[in-house]
């Protein structure tokens, strides 16, 4: 693909990008307009004597007086100058709420997105350049039991094993890394490790096998056995290369997945991270809040897709023709 | 329609739905194994549940609170005395019945508008490809939440949430096996002899997309029980006092420190029965491939 190619290649991509995320701006919107209830009767409860007049004026004051449509408008022209807006049940402005809790959302999926990614691969790898001896045996068996096992379930054991009988980690809650470091990690781990081994590694372990074991049967990769080289530089330097085409497409998904899996693992382990406020908001019926953090995910699932999508290209030349 | 076209297109229908038929016994022979097994034993309990516990899943026995398995209760009971096995075994209802509904439904819509979209191209492709995106873009769980706070938590609005959450999916398989099968010799020859799109659609086309279907299924399933469970350990699914393997999971969640028991028992139920249809799929899969190569 030559320069211009490539230039209209990605801003192909780009526009797609963009599209499907106002696709997923929109469909919140309107989904929310038909959920049955009411922000503002939800903030002041169904009992509270709230006047009709004093109703209209909040109702008013939120922009919820005018037509879907227009308010739809109204929303769009203020997030592109960067303005989420008020929630409702809060009355704090939309993005510092999301800011503060999806950093810690962040920090606990990105721990197990690094987690599953390592230990996934390298295992996988093993069990491959290892294939039908004990250990890829063993390792193959661990895979199946991670796939189909819940981040719920395994939470829980994990809660059971080292938050209860071993006493080594706090069950649940949070604690920033900064300014003690110790304790924040002590307070990650659980969540970190439950996200990744629940699903994730395993998937990634299973790929890795799989697209790793095709390329070791291929000519060229036998031709440089034939030379004399060592399996850790014919498996690294000759196979991984061609074998991780397959390996990052999978991770691309995990990271949306893992992202998806948050709600759970931020219930389970009291965790104040963006999964549990998107959670309440929906429930609370807080339309500015739901359609911040809606907007959040999208753009973030869409741009890691996208980011996959063009790692492709640096990995595979051929796919840049 | 001259009576040699008719009789060169019946030839090559016959070789198709031989082949989908064979391909279909081949998957049916994989699944005599221990993860078929569990899945008909599940299938049992859950149909004959009520038969088989000898207690009410919501009957209660405040003198027998948490009580450890025993004669009288195979797998204990829970903060309130009901019996956690009658429970597991309602609970398998739900499990299944969402699970195959959703399966089956999403597969179905997914394989219609693969087939459309696959088949016709242009702007139809190009709309239901974007409403694809876009639900996929969408978090499984708060799309969930949307719909079901929409409809109301009961057990139909949640086999709708999984199925349309699951649509995208199934559409996408279908809808890359068509546009490959459409390059094809026979579908060409369909085309030249005067068959209409939609007869060369549905008897040249389908048949052979039923391939990649077959192992979309039991892992559709296996998705919508993860799911399911999850739903309702987060509160959002079937409404309690219903038993799922999910509310279980949350109910018995409180007493971790006391009772493990409660909490592990449906755990491990969700387990084995994702284990068993993730294996099926995997079996269908290695059946399928053989026949290729």
């Amino acid at each position: 693909m030559n320069q211009s190619g490539l230039l209209k290649y990605l801003l192909g991509r780009m526009a797609r990008l963009i599209l499907v995320v106002f696709g997923v701006t929109l469909l919140v919107f309107f989904l929310l307009r038909t959920v049955p209830g009411d922000p503002i009767r939800a903030r002041y409860g169904i009992d509270t004597a709230l006047s009709a007049e004093d109703y209209s004026a909040l109702r008013k004051e939120y922009g919820l007086d005018k037509p879907v449509p227009i308010q739809y408008i109204n929303w769009l022209q203020h997030v592109v100058q960067g303005d989420m807006g008020e929630s409702i049940l809060q009355r704090r402005d939309v993005a510092p709420l999301l800011w503060k809790s999806g950093k810690i959302t962040l920090q606990v999926q990105t721990t197990s997105f690094v987690l599953a990614l390592v230990f996934g691969i390298a295992a996988g790898c093993l069990a491959a350049v290892k294939a039908g001896t004990l250990v890829d045996r063993a390792l193959s068996t661990i895979a199946l039991a991670g796939v189909a096992t819940p981040s719920y379930f395994l939470g829980i054991l994990l809660i059971l094993l080292f938050a209860v009988k071993l006493d080594w980690l706090p069950v649940t809650g949070w604690r920033p890394l900064i300014p003690d470091v110790k304790e924040g990690l002590r307070h990650l781990a659980l969540p970190a490790i439950t996200g990744a081994l629940a699903g994730p590694l395993a998937v990634l372990l299973r790929y890795s096998r799989a697209s790793l074991l095709e390329v070791l049967e291929q000519d060229y990769v036998r031709t440089a056995r034939s030379k004399g080289l060592s399996t850790m530089v014919v498996t690294l330097r000759h196979a991984m290369p061609n074998a991780s085409v397959l390996i990052l497409s999978v991770a691309g998904l995990m990271f949306a997945n893992i992202l998806a899996g948050s709600v759970i693992i931020e219930r389970l382990f009291s965790i104040p991270g963006m999964g549990r406020l998107v959670t309440e908001a929906v429930i609370q019926h807080d339309y500015p809040l739901v359609q911040g953090a809606v907007l959040v995910i999208a753009v973030v699932v869409v741009f890691v897709n996208t980011m996959v999508d063009l790692l492709y290209m640096v990995v595979d030349p051929r796919i840049r023709r | 329609m001259t009576s040699t076209s008719s009789l060169f297109e019946s030839g090559i229908e016959a070789v198709h739905y031989r082949s989908a038929l064979r391909q279909l016994r081949r998957a049916g022979r994989a699944c005599l194994n221990p993860a078929a097994l569990f899945v008909i034993v599940v299938v049992i309990g859950a149909t004959f549940s009520g038969w088989l516990s000898g207690h009410g899943p919501n009957d209660q026995n405040l003198q027998a609170r948490f009580a450890p398995p025993s004669r009288e209760y195979f797998l204990g009971t829970d903060a309130l005395g009901r019996d956690t096995f009658a429970r597991i075994l309602y609970g398998a209802r739900i499990s299944l019945a969402t699970a195959i509904s959703a399966a089956l439904l999403s597969t179905f819509l997914g394989a219609i508008l693969g087939l459309l979209a696959g088949y016709l191209g242009g702007v139809i492709d190009s709309v239901v490809s974007y409403v694809s995106d876009v639900v996929m873009a969408f978090p499984a769980i708060i799309f969930a939440l949307f719909i079901l706070s929409v409809f109301g938590s009961d057990m139909k609005n949640v086999i709708i949430a999984l199925a349309v959450y699951g649509v995208p999916g199934a559409f996408r398989v279908v809808r890359g096996q068509v546009l490959v099968i459409r390059e094809v010799e026979y579908v060409k020859a369909s085309v030249s002899v005067g068959a209409s799109p939609l007869r060369t659609a549905v008897r040249h086309v389908l048949p052979n997309s039923i391939a990649p279907l077959t192992v979309a299924v039991p892992l559709a399933m296996s998705g919508a029980v993860l799911a399911e469970a999850g739903l309702s350990f987060l509160g959002l699914g079937v409404r309690p006092p219903t038993p799922t393997w999910g509310g279980m999971l949350a109910d018995g969640y409180a007493f971790i420190y006391d009772h493990p028991r409660l909490p592990i028992i449906p755990g491990i139920a969700v387990f084995l029965l994702v284990l068993s249809l993730n294996a099926i799929g995997d079996q269908v899969r290695a059946a399928l491939s053989h026949r290729r190569s």
